[in-house]
């Protein structure tokens, strides 16, 4: 390596866009920004708007399911005579709302409304760069993302009608366009959405991994990182590794809908068209194919959740967050075996029972790093100094609601069990548990906490709590209920309860989860009021108004491309040195220096790569940590 | 809390440097490469999926046995078709559809084709090399000359990938069925080589934008020849799937 | 609200007067006559009403539109030999140019299916029933008929009282925010807060977690007990013990770190003076929480595994077999007849008269030239499509609205291409078809294929019988999308998959009979409904299982009529042509 490349590589982390200042305009400003704290808010603009549009959604179908003998006429009014005639939902429409809504909660409001927002936002600040490695390709994922929201809102506008097929695209019911009002044009517009999807995905991941490898500060070491870094960084690597799967098994789809291949099709007799021509082809290699992104998806959108998590409740009960190390173990253990569990989806497609058995050990065995997670939590909590802010309390209600969802994955995941409970409510009140409830609250957990880095203002905390246990009340009162519709054998994606008499004795539970879930969604115009007023008329934010320790909060309040005036800062310490003895404050941030009487915990003091005793510190750092927990070498 | 300033020393994973000694946009590409590599698996595991579902195809019998460079009629294919080698029922063995060559019509002559295309692709990533090679030296003129080459190996297996479609074609493939057997066969085909395909095109343009550029002095100003170790970290990528594509498709 | 609240009080009513009377589904006939000509009268309407549920209802109700048009007043809408033509055979009824017949199809794009096994007075028997229901008074009738609840209530009052609330939810949120105001601006003023937050959430925290707690358990006995009947099968009582061995670990966990976690926010939270525990890692304690979770989980994959393994591999597989077709949106079952195997069969041979495309070798023949005759009809549709433009656009002008979009719309769909393009692909799929059977005849394997096991095959629709105590093979097949088929009380479940033959291998414990004395039901049955989502009538897919006793069940196996003996019997007389390659 030439002295110049050296030079290279040194000078480009440092300073990348140091001598440049070009200057903006209101187009290059705010709408073609290669900033990375502005893009972070147009993905999280975006997102809460996509976010309200899937609400509205499933207010609306909750409407049928409560009241299924009943007209509204609002709906014909609102939707039209094709999709709402006589006030009542047209059932196929309904099959649309359900699967747009999914659609748009897992893809564009978890993943790129949650990921998106905070791994832009945090990663160059937090680890100490002046933007991201590439603001250009920064730019670019943003607007993929945006284009692929304008074309799903399209798909749902147009005459045909949204996909109906159900978020999962299950063929040979997507691949034939005649099967269904919806699997035509809808469902092509779909798959346009997720191409420009993936590929916004993969932009943005690319970018987040080199960051965070390559663009740490002085002293940033990655044991130093917070673990809301560690939990965006391996939720980009799952990112880059499984949306390619997705696009090659769409990629497959798109050819068997539009050119005649027979990837997923044989052995077809379509009522209408008659026999048709593919042979040979498998729809359970989809489901493969699907799932292998699938499963790694819901912990892309669950893990961001968690790291949030950890830096809000370590920060608001004044204590470190308990077992760092145990923490980013468990997040490279749950990223790692996510990928071999996808077939747990799958039990009861008649494949293999052997296989089977294996998806089942690892399903079972990735509960262990989240339960490892949760303990950690309520050690945090114990014996904290906790103060209740919004981001707090939000935070808490994720770790009730990962626990609660997490327990009935247990069920879920033994496959004898699964058999009688695969597609029923049981399985959506899983899933929404811990995904409409945890990660949305870490979402907003987010959103509350780190409002005043991206705008300068505070929101408001009165609506902050109200807002909190209204939503919290409801979405319980939404979900748990659900577990027994699941557990009557009632399937999901039905437009109505009509079909066995039994089925009618959950009306009343109908009507009463969907009495909460428009309390639920009604609470939310608290925090969209809140958020948008707050923007402009929010109190002004102190340089550090949560007393935190990491670096986003020493960098200015108005915003300035290149995030610190001058130097960027060097740190010395880990995040996590809340209320230390021997310092006045209970925070000491991360740029303080360590002083020389001042005393270590063992354990940082191993961390720590200020000890220059060895070349190589970061390995002798992980070995000698593994050893001491063998307890093979004392401290 | 000022008492020492220590001196943060400049571990390799203590922050201020890359842990990989590159630099970002070299980072990005291997990542990059790693989400393709995956896309190009999918693919492939597709295409194993299909495969093996169906039974292999017949081992010829002994008058069956064309020796290679021995002439085949015109209606070779309809042969096949009756005595069974190629039916809807099995997976067609490839040495048996892929026997043509240009210039040299009705002599079978299997894999030969293919072979000659994966020594352009291999060659053309060895011209990549020295070109990177003479990119550390500075040396301006040899990075041109392997530059060239590197395109023109590029464009030469374009041509032939697009020779050996328009024959694929012209006996009846399709995506939706083909004379060999089942119809899965030729639309694997044409997605594989062509997703392939669209990644070499795209490697050759990228290739061609680094040339000019290389010969307009930009890198040069630039002190450095970094821009195509990128492209060639690309190209060696582009070049190893195909090694795969060969393998999977044609051997196995 | 009011709206609401008597819609359900009146579907509780409903509820218990069916569970007293519905047995006896008595009817008093309402309407004096029928456009059938027939006279009216109890019987044909029951006998009508059986064969709505069990043939028309997958796809329509009485008032809702549902994947069909709603069927109230279809009597007043059209005629009866209309119905008959369209009932039997709507596809040859489209052909032959009925307007009506092609508006519908537009409309719903996807077509009903041929009932041509119909007879005509079965046909008018559903048609009494329709009228019927139709008129306004029906007060019993089928739990499961939406038509038989009340008809919605007077549009414009409901119009009025959605106004109403939504008014008062604007003004509700109004009230919130100015409150939030207010508070907001004293406590700036006065520097003290009104409201003390630290002291609501605290109390909240641990206020929730007492009622949530409590709600919690309520739900496990209350809804519990709506669910906890026992599983029908053997395998089902297994699964069963394992969900309540893990509901028993997972209870346990839950009750302890839920509350743990309100505690600790509580009891920790900040006052005057608190300061925090610098404690950050404690790797004993880490450990112990990594194992104890592991070996839990350890049991429950052990105990999982063991049952897992014998669901899915059980020695007597097989043993009895009954093919469930899947399709687009019901159930047919075909049972092996004396000779105990099934049939082959292939979906190149399906048509209306072999709806499961069993090989038989008469029908195959037969199909042949069906499908040559459609194969020319499109051909011949393809080559007529420029004239159809041209009639097409002649009979636009003078079009409005509604009509004139449709016309437009057709028109649109010939110049694009669309419809050649679709036109070209159904001729290519014939003519495929057409190959493949010819081939099937022909082959060496053909008599291998067209053996005699399909000829006592017997073909059963909406209600199948099966014997108590005797493992059971439901092998699957799908002839369209993927179903999935889900017996609850069974507790099995298994993919339906095109292509790909699944099975479902159970053993039947509790006859029909036994479980109605046990869920205190007399109208209780097992049902095999659809749990994957397969179209618009995917909610409504069913196949009534009776389990009896193996006599009974010889019985009622005896009594159904085999589906193919009487082709076969006349097969010299069918003009067997060879069909060269």
């Amino acid at each position: 390596m030439t002295s110049i490349a050296e030079t290279l590589y040194h000078s480009e982390e440092s300073e990348p866009h140091s001598t440049h200042h070009h200057k903006e305009n209101f187009i290059t400003k705010y709408i073609f920004s290669q900033d990375h704290k502005m893009i972070s808010k147009q993905f999280l603009i975006t997102g809460i708007i996509m976010g309200c549009l899937g609400m509205m959604m499933s207010v609306l179908f909750r409407l049928q399911l409560a009241w299924p003998d009943s007209s509204f006429p609002i709906l014909e009014t609102l939707l039209g005579s094709k999709w709402a005639p006589g006030g009542k939902l047209d059932p196929s429409f309904y099959m649309g709302l359900v699967t747009i809504h999914g659609t748009i909660m897992v893809f564009f409001v978890l993943t790129a409304g949650l990921s998106g927002t905070f791994s832009n936002l945090l990663i160059p600040l937090q680890c100490g760069a002046r933007d991201m490695a590439s603001p250009f390709i920064n730019m670019l994922s943003y607007w993929f993302f945006f284009l692929s929201s304008v074309v799903l809102t399209i798909s749902f506008l147009i005459e045909s009608g949204p996909a109906t097929v159900g978020w999962t695209i299950y063929p040979p019911l997507s691949a034939l366009p005649k099967a269904m009002p919806g699997a035509g044009l809808g469902m092509t517009l779909w798959l346009v959405a997720m191409v420009f999807f993936i590929v916004s995905a993969l932009l943005g991941g690319i970018n987040y991994i080199t960051t965070v490898l390559n663009m740490r500060t002085k002293g940033m070491s990655m044991n130093r990182l917070p673990l809301t870094i560690w939990a965006f960084f391996f939720t980009a690597v799952l990112g880059l590794l499984t949306f390619p799967v997705l696009l090659g098994g769409a990629l497959l789809l798109i050819f068997d809908r539009s050119f005649g291949t027979s990837f997923y099709l044989s052995d077809i007799f379509l009522n209408g068209e008659g026999a048709l021509a593919n042979s040979g082809g498998s729809p359970i290699l989809f489901q493969h194919l699907f799932w292998f992104l699938g499963h790694p998806e819901v912990y892309i959108i669950i893990l961001p959740a968690l790291g949030i998590t950890s830096e809000i409740i370590a920060i608001n009960a004044r204590k470190p967050i308990f077992g760092y190390t145990a923490m980013v173990i468990s997040i490279t253990g749950i990223a790692f075996l996510s990928f071999i569990v996808w077939g747990h989806h799958m039990f009861i497609t008649g494949m293999n029972p052997l296989l089977g058995l294996v998806f089942m050990i690892f399903t079972l065995i990735i509960a262990v790093p989240s339960a490892v997670k949760s303990f950690n939590y309520l050690a945090t909590l114990w014996r904290g100094n906790i103060h209740f802010t919004p981001p707090m309390l939000f935070a808490i209600g994720l770790v009730s609601f990962f626990i609660s969802g997490g327990l009935t994955g247990l069920f879920l995941g033994n496959a004898a069990i699964d058999i009688q409970l695969h597609d029923t409510y049981f399985v959506v009140a899983h899933f929404h548990i811990v995904m409409g409830c945890a990660a949305i609250f870490g979402m907003m957990a987010g959103i509350y906490h780190w409002f005043p880095r991206m705008y300068g203002r505070m929101m408001n905390n009165t609506l902050g709590y109200l807002h909190f246990w209204l939503t919290f009340i409801a979405a319980y009162m939404v979900f748990f209920p659900m577990h027994f519709i699941g557990l009557a054998g009632v399937p999901r994606r039905y437009y109505q309860f009509t079909v066995l008499p039994e089925f009618g004795i959950w009306n009343d539970v109908n009507v009463l989860i969907t009495v909460a879930a428009i309390i639920g969604a009604l609470a939310q115009i608290l925090f969209l009021y809140n958020f948008f007023s707050s923007i402009f008329c929010g109190k002004k934010s102190e340089q550090n108004p949560w007393k935190s320790n990491t670096l986003e909060w020493t960098a200015p309040v108005e915003r300035i491309h290149g995030n610190w005036h001058g130097e960027i800062p060097q740190v010395h310490r880990w995040a996590y040195d809340y209320s230390k003895p021997g310092f006045e404050e209970d925070y000491v941030p991360q740029t303080v220096p360590v002083s020389d009487n001042e005393e270590q915990l063992a354990f940082e003091h191993v961390l720590s790569v200020d000890n220059a005793k060895n070349e190589d510190n970061y390995t002798v750092s992980f070995s000698s940590l593994m050893l001491k927990w063998l307890g093979l070498k004392k401290s | 809390m000022t008492s020492n300033t220590q001196a943060v020393t400049s571990k390799t994973w203590s922050g201020g440097r890359s842990p990989f000694k590159i630099s970002y946009g070299k980072l990005m590409m291997w990542i990059f490469l790693l989400s393709d590599a995956f896309t190009f698996s999918s693919l492939l595991v597709g295409y194993g999926a299909v495969r093996f579902s169906f039974p292999s195809s017949p081992v010829l019998t002994e008058t069956q046995k064309i020796s290679p460079m021995s002439h085949i009629g015109d209606d070779f294919v309809e042969k096949m078709q009756q005595t069974g080698i190629f039916s809807e029922k099995h997976w067609p063995s490839a040495d048996l559809v892929f026997n043509h060559f240009p210039f040299l019509h009705g002599i079978h002559l299997p894999l030969m084709f293919v072979s000659l295309m994966t020594f352009i692709l291999i060659f053309s990533s060895v011209t990549m090399v020295l070109a990177v090679e003479a990119g550390h030296r500075n040396d301006r003129k040899k990075v041109e000359k392997y530059m060239l080459y590197t395109i023109l190996g590029g464009l030469a297996f374009l041509g032939c990938q697009a020779w050996e479609w328009t024959q694929f074609i012209t006996e009846g493939s399709t995506l939706s069925s083909n004379p060999f057997g089942p119809s899965q066969f030729a639309a694997l085909f044409f997605i594989v080589t062509g997703f392939h395909g669209f990644h070499v095109f795209s490697g050759v343009v990228i290739n061609f934008i680094t040339y000019l550029n290389t010969v307009k002095g930009t890198y040069e100003k630039r002190g450095h020849y970094e821009m195509i170790e990128k492209v060639g970290l690309y190209w060696h990528f582009v070049d190893l799937v195909w090694v795969f594509v060969f393998t999977f498709f044609y051997l196995i | 609200m009011m709206h609401f609240k008597i819609e359900k009080v009146k579907l509780k009513i409903l509820l218990l007067a069916l569970l007293c009377a519905s047995s006896l589904n008595i009817f008093s006939a309402d309407i004096k006559e029928s456009i059938t000509g027939k006279t009216v009268d109890d019987a044909t309407i029951t006998a009508g009403k059986t064969l709505f549920e069990n043939r028309c209802m997958s796809c329509h109700a009485l008032n809702s539109k549902l994947v069909g048009p709603a069927l109230k007043d279809i009597h007043k809408k059209r005629s009866y030999e209309w119905l008959l033509k369209w009932t039997k055979n709507n596809e040859e009824l489209r052909k032959s140019g009925d307007k009506d017949a092609i508006a519908i199809f537009e409309e719903f794009k996807l077509p009903m299916p041929a009932f041509n096994d119909l007879k005509d007075d079965e046909i008018s028997s559903i048609i009494m029933y329709i009228e019927n229901s139709s008129v306004a008074k029906a007060t019993t009738g089928g739990k499961t008929e939406t038509a038989s609840t009340p008809a919605p209530v007077d549009q414009g009052k409901a119009r009025n009282i959605n106004w109403l609330i939504a008014i008062l939810f604007i003004i509700l949120i109004s009230i919130i925010f100015l409150l939030v105001k207010i508070t907001d601006r004293i406590t700036e003023l006065s520097g003290k807060e009104i409201i003390k937050w630290d002291n609501v959430n605290a109390f909240l925290l641990i206020a929730i977690l007492t009622i949530g707690m409590a709600a919690a358990f309520w739900e496990f006995f209350v809804h519990g007990k709506l669910i906890m009947s026992e599983a029908a099968t053997e395998y089902g009582r297994k699964t069963d013990r394992m969900f309540y061995i893990t509901l028993f670990f997972t209870g346990v966990v839950f009750v302890i770190t839920e509350i743990l976690l309100f505690w600790f926010a509580f009891k920790y939270r900040k006052r005057k003076g608190t300061k925090a525990l610098h404690y950050a890692h404690n790797n004993k304690l880490e450990v112990i929480w990594t194992l104890i979770p592991a070996t839990v989980l350890t049991i429950l994959v052990i105990g999982g595994l063991k049952t897992w393994r014998k669901i899915t591999n059980n020695p007597e597989r097989e043993k009895f077999n009954v093919e469930i077709f899947g399709y687009q949106f019901g159930w047919t079952a075909r049972f092996p007849g004396n000779d105990g195997k099934l049939g082959n069969s292939n979906w190149n041979l399906i048509s209306s008269d072999n709806p499961l495309g069993v090989a038989i070798k008469s029908k195959a023949n037969k199909l042949i030239p069906e499908l040559e005759t459609e194969l020319a009809d499109l051909e011949k549709e393809l080559k007529q499509l420029p004239n159809k433009l041209e009639v097409l656009k002649s009979e636009l002008g003078g079009l409005t609205g509604e009509d004139r979009k449709q016309k437009l719309d057709k028109i649109k769909e010939i110049e694009c291409g669309i419809a050649a393009a679709d036109l070209n692909k159904k001729i290519s799929n014939r003519k495929i078809q057409i190959q493949r059977i010819k081939t099937s005849l022909t082959s060496e394997k053909s008599s291998e294929f067209y053996n005699q096991y399909a000829l006592d095959d017997i073909i059963v629709n909406n209600e199948i019988h099966i014997p108590v105590n005797q493992t059971i093979t439901f092998k699957f097949r799908g002839r369209d999308v993927i179903h999935s088929a889900y017996i609850y009380h069974f507790r099995t479940q298994i993919n339906v998959v095109p292509g790909l033959p699944t099975e479902m291998v159970f053993k039947p414990i509790v006859t029909t009979k036994e479980e109605r004395i046990k869920q205190k039901n007399p109208n209780f049955d097992y049902y095999l409904i659809c749990a994957k989502i397969c179209g618009t009538g995917h909610f409504n897919m069913k196949l009534k299982i009776v389990v009896e006793s193996e006599e009974d069940y010889n019985k009622w196996i005896q009594s159904q009529p085999t589906s193919f003996t009487n082709i076969e019997t006349e097969k010299n007389k069918l003009n067997l042509i060879a069909y060269t390659k």
